[in-house]
């Protein structure tokens, strides 16, 4: 399973890539530290989930997702952010994402992106 | 600037902000953390003055580390998380898991490319936890800029404030962290018509109050 997480704290890769590498099989993971680099393995990779940040440089997960969505509305998409605004959340789900998460990223978050993975994917 | 019960609406709804931010950095470093009640002033900018007693434990080695986000659409303006450098030391070293040394003085400390990683995260929970919850008061998304992590003296501290907005809407709460006493302090920078959509929205929580 290829899971590309876009996010531009290595802070924050680190602990989801370890959370990921700990947990799925057959797991193949692409990492990216903005939008642009982040669309770029997207095209080149094509993942089965991507896991995002919405605030970051260069381009923003906002940008990413809207991309992302003009070609491709099949690709799992779960939103990994500070924001705790209800209008953000709102927005961004009418871009049919899988799952809206908050951070910060700890263990319950963990145990959490782990079922959903298993429940979207049976991984 | 704030009337008795515009002032006391703002603490209250800031002690609920603050408190749901404290759990955030909480969750972050797995550890209860405990709060004194948040003071909140609205001063213009030249009323602000960092030698009061209250700022001197944040103040007192004449440097801070400044985590700082802009943010705008309707209600704009710039908020500054801001910590004494070995406090900023010890809570990064707290989310790592590596052993503090809180012996270490001001002048000593090195914030590394991780150690800013870690600080611009914790400003990014932090600020958007508390400006957040302004724009769903106010009914209105906020977007944010990416966040800064500066070294800088109270002088440009000030001088910062200075080149931004006019009012300076004063958050300060001190932070116990397990054994150790990490002190920080918001201050959100706030530009006229973001005063006043705040001020509105205060004046008819108070109607509403008083029926």
């Amino acid at each position: 399973m290829k899971i590309l997480v876009v996010d531009d704290s290595n802070f924050v890769r680190s602990l989801i890539g370890k959370t990921l590498q700990n947990n799925v099989t057959n797991l193949e993971l692409i990492m990216a530290s903005n939008g642009i680099e982040g669309y770029d393995l997207y095209r080149t990779e094509n993942p089965d989930l991507i896991v995002m940040d919405l605030l970051m440089p260069e381009m923003n997960g906002w940008e990413l997702l809207k991309l992302i969505r003009e070609v491709d509305l099949s690709t799992k998409i779960i939103i990994f952010t500070a924001d705790v605004q209800r209008a953000t959340r709102d927005e961004i789900e009418e871009h049919g994402i899988t799952a809206f998460m908050q951070k910060p990223f700890n263990k319950e978050k963990a145990e959490q992106l782990i079922s959903i993975i298993e429940e979207e994917f049976g991984a | 600037m704030l009337s008795i019960m515009q002032k006391d609406i703002l603490t209250e709804l800031v002690n609920v902000y603050i408190g749901q931010a404290a759990n955030l950095l909480s969750e972050t470093v797995n550890q209860k953390i405990e709060l004194t009640i948040p003071q909140i002033n609205l001063l213009t900018v030249s009323e602000l003055d960092f030698s009061e007693y209250k700022y001197l434990s944040i103040f007192s080695s004449s440097y801070v580390v400044s985590s700082s986000m802009r943010f705008g659409n309707k209600f704009q303006g710039k908020a500054f998380l801001v910590f004494p450098p070995e406090h900023a030391k010890v809570l990064i070293s707290v989310c790592t898991g590596e052993i503090v040394f809180p012996e270490q003085s001001a002048h000593t400390i090195r914030l590394d490319d991780t150690d800013l990683d870690i600080l611009r995260e914790i400003g990014n929970l932090i600020i958007n936890a508390i400006i957040g919850e302004f724009g769903n008061l106010l009914n209105i998304r906020v977007e944010y800029s990416i966040p800064e992590i500066e070294l800088i003296s109270i002088v440009e501290t000030q001088k910062i404030l200075l080149e931004n907005d006019i009012y300076i809407l004063v958050l300060h709460t001190s932070f116990t962290l397990a054994r150790t006493r990490i002190t920080g302090a918001v201050f959100i920078a706030l530009s006229l018509n973001s005063v006043s959509l705040l001020l509105e929205k205060v004046n008819m929580l108070s109607e509403d109050l008083n029926g």
